[in-house]
């Protein structure tokens, strides 16, 4: 195992692909016209305020990260100029999503909240901008959510490309989709793992928590869950296999988390509560039509819980390659 | 389901509580499990080099200034060696950091503490810290036709080549993207000639990988007459004597690359006829000084 990215990075990437994945969800239900269905949508509520502040977290945790750029914040600035770097692309998908992000919580919270509209528009302190109300609301915040859903796509992958980028460094981490398909496995498996961990904290959580059974409201969703956990399950498949055909310390790498020194995380932190358990009681839910609260919330934890070990354990079974 | 009477915004606080509970979370659950499987031993971990960019500014305040030099060093041959154009700071290696690879001691303008422990040639004592960041390096550059024989340097097989003997002006106005300032030819074959290596590996094809298919045959300076040009050639081994505009012309305005194939020695393999008087055989009235003549 490698010991100089741990915990730390695990969690901001979580951070940032939650984030995306969560704005992407909420969008969704925004295009597809299931947050005017009913009075209060909490997938969309949350969906479009938490990916802000989530993604402001996983940034200070990165600066924090970066030894010399918390020592000489300046530093920062260099990395904006150095195009051929996957760090300045991160960059600047960070800092054009995170104003996006927060505009469209913004504008979904005041949607949501007439009163505090109302509250907002009365401040006299707040009477030069009293040009903005005078927007359509609906149509801007249309506007900023599809804005923030490519912006979304683009950290989500990211947090993977920045992986293989290191690469060959750490083969595993650049391992490719398969041995004869030269992309790399972690930009799209990072993205449908950020896809799951946003549905698991809009819907299966926060919904389930909130009003209930979110299946009575979109009855495919069950399907819709089954399929990311089908799709993420044959990702993480085909990544330990391509790895093992590799050879190699990308083959060490998949060994230890399989049979070897991660077996337990990975069967016992992400496997079971993240795959196995979720795809159980939503195929139960399919199937009666209805997800008991336990259920529900206990998907959700454990997707989420799942999203944050999948990352840590990629990055701690990388292995280096010999000279 | 929450209480009824719980006004809606407590979902964002429950989403957010939520997402951000993950992390003790998980930080309580991976020790837990590690604890039933034995710990894994950490292998090398991921290179690393000493940042040293912020206690190396004393040295670039003094390297690329020649009146600050000057102070200390007479010679202008060793004001010229010392002085570090300021452009050459920002260069890829320049932005680690003096202290990164030549050591000393950094934060300080005592000329004599900031050279205790100097190192001058990085590469002679620290070697493998260039393999830290440049590994799987080529040992054949295609595009340069150049065999570089990289991985019996790092493998250790050839005894005493260190890094800087080809790449050593790095940090220092050398850019291997743009080769700005490229090693010479002579640094490979005056060492080869040195050691009394074999001979293959004191000729051309040790280090240039040829595009003609034709060593069995030829070596590369029976045509090439230039180790600075390729196309500065002479016609000694031709098996029809150039002349005229003959000799002037380039090799593959005739013959095919890279083989020289595709000519059977007669005037219609090139050219084509203008009139209809005569035949194929142009020598009867032509010489290859010109066509009018």
């Amino acid at each position: 195992m490698q010991t100089a990215w741990g915990w730390l990075p695990a969690i901001y990437l979580f951070l940032g692909g939650m984030g995306a994945g969560a704005l992407i969800i909420a969008a969704t239900f925004e295009f597809y016209g299931k947050r005017y269905q009913y009075d209060f949508c909490p997938t969309t509520l949350v969906g479009a305020t938490v990916p802000g502040p989530l993604v402001i977290l996983g940034t200070i945790l990165l600066i924090f990260d970066l030894g010399a750029g918390l020592r000489e914040p300046w530093r920062i600035l260099y990395m904006f100029t150095h195009f051929s770097s996957v760090m300045t692309w991160g960059v600047w998908l960070l800092t054009f999503f995170i104003p996006v992000s927060l505009i469209y919580g913004f504008l979904e919270s005041v949607d949501t909240f007439p009163a505090a509209r109302e509250w907002l528009k009365a401040r006299r302190w707040l009477r030069w901008t009293r040009f903005l109300w005078n927007l359509p609301l609906r149509r801007t915040k249309r506007v900023f959510a599809g804005i923030g859903v490519v912006l979304a796509l683009g950290v989500a992958i990211y947090t993977g490309i920045l992986l293989s980028a290191v690469g060959p460094a750490i083969p595993f981490w650049s391992t490719r989709v398969l041995p004869f398909i030269p992309v790399p496995m972690m930009p799209l498996l990072f993205l449908v793992s950020a896809l799951s961990t946003g549905i698991g904290l809009t819907v299966d959580l926060v919904g389930t928590l909130t009003v209930g059974f979110m299946e009575h409201r979109v009855k495919s969703l069950p399907w819709i869950h089954m399929a990311f956990i089908g799709v993420e399950t044959l990702l993480v498949g085909l990544l330990l296999i391509t790895a093992l055909v590799d050879g190699g310390s990308a083959a060490q790498s998949a060994r230890e988390i399989v049979a070897g020194t991660h077996a337990v995380v990975f069967w016992v932190l992400i496997i079971i509560p993240g795959f196995v358990y979720p795809f159980v009681v939503h195929a139960y839910a399919a199937g009666l039509g209805r997800h008991s609260l336990a259920s529900g919330v206990g998907s959700g934890v454990g997707i989420v819980v799942a999203g944050l070990f999948l990352r840590y354990l990629i990055l701690v079974s990388g292995i280096p390659a010999a000279l | 389901m929450l209480p009824a009477h719980w006004p809606k915004w407590t979902t964002i606080l429950i989403g957010l509580a939520l997402a951000v509970f993950t992390i003790p979370l998980a930080l309580v659950l991976e020790p837990a499990a590690q604890a039933l499987m034995p710990r894994p031993t950490p292998t090398a971990t991921l290179p690393m080099l000493t940042y040293a960019a912020p206690p190396s500014r004393e040295c670039i305040l003094c390297h690329t200034n020649q009146e600050a030099l000057r102070q200390t060093v007479s010679d202008p041959a060793e004001l010229e060696r010392l002085w570090i154009h300021p452009n050459d700071v920002h260069s890829t290696h320049g932005r680690l950091g003096c202290i990164t690879c030549h050591r000393g001691t950094g934060g300080t303008t005592d000329l004599a503490v900031a050279h205790q422990g100097l190192v001058k040639d990085p590469t002679l004592h620290f070697e493998e810290e260039c393999t830290l960041c440049h590994r799987n390096l080529p040992d054949e550059i295609p595009g340069d036709r150049l065999r570089t024989p990289h991985s019996s340097l790092v493998h250790g097989l050839a005894q005493g080549v260190t890094c800087s003997d080809c790449h050593g002006g790095v940090g220092h106005g050398f850019d291997p993207v743009s080769g700005n300032v490229i090693c010479s030819m002579n640094v490979c074959l005056d060492c080869h000639r040195a050691r009394n290596l074999r001979a293959e590996l004191q000729e051309c094809r040790a280090c240039h990988i040829g595009p003609h298919d034709v060593a069995a045959a030829l070596s590369c300076d029976d045509c090439h007459t230039s180790t600075v040009r390729w196309n500065e050639t002479h016609l000694a081994v031709h098996p029809v004597e150039l002349v005229g505009w003959h000799a002037q012309t380039d090799c593959f305005d005739c013959h095919d690359w890279p083989n020289f194939g595709g000519l059977r020695y007669v005037c219609s393999d090139c050219h084509q006829r203008p009139h209809d008087f005569g035949d194929e055989n142009c020598e009867r009235c032509h010489t290859p000084e010109g066509w009018n003549k």
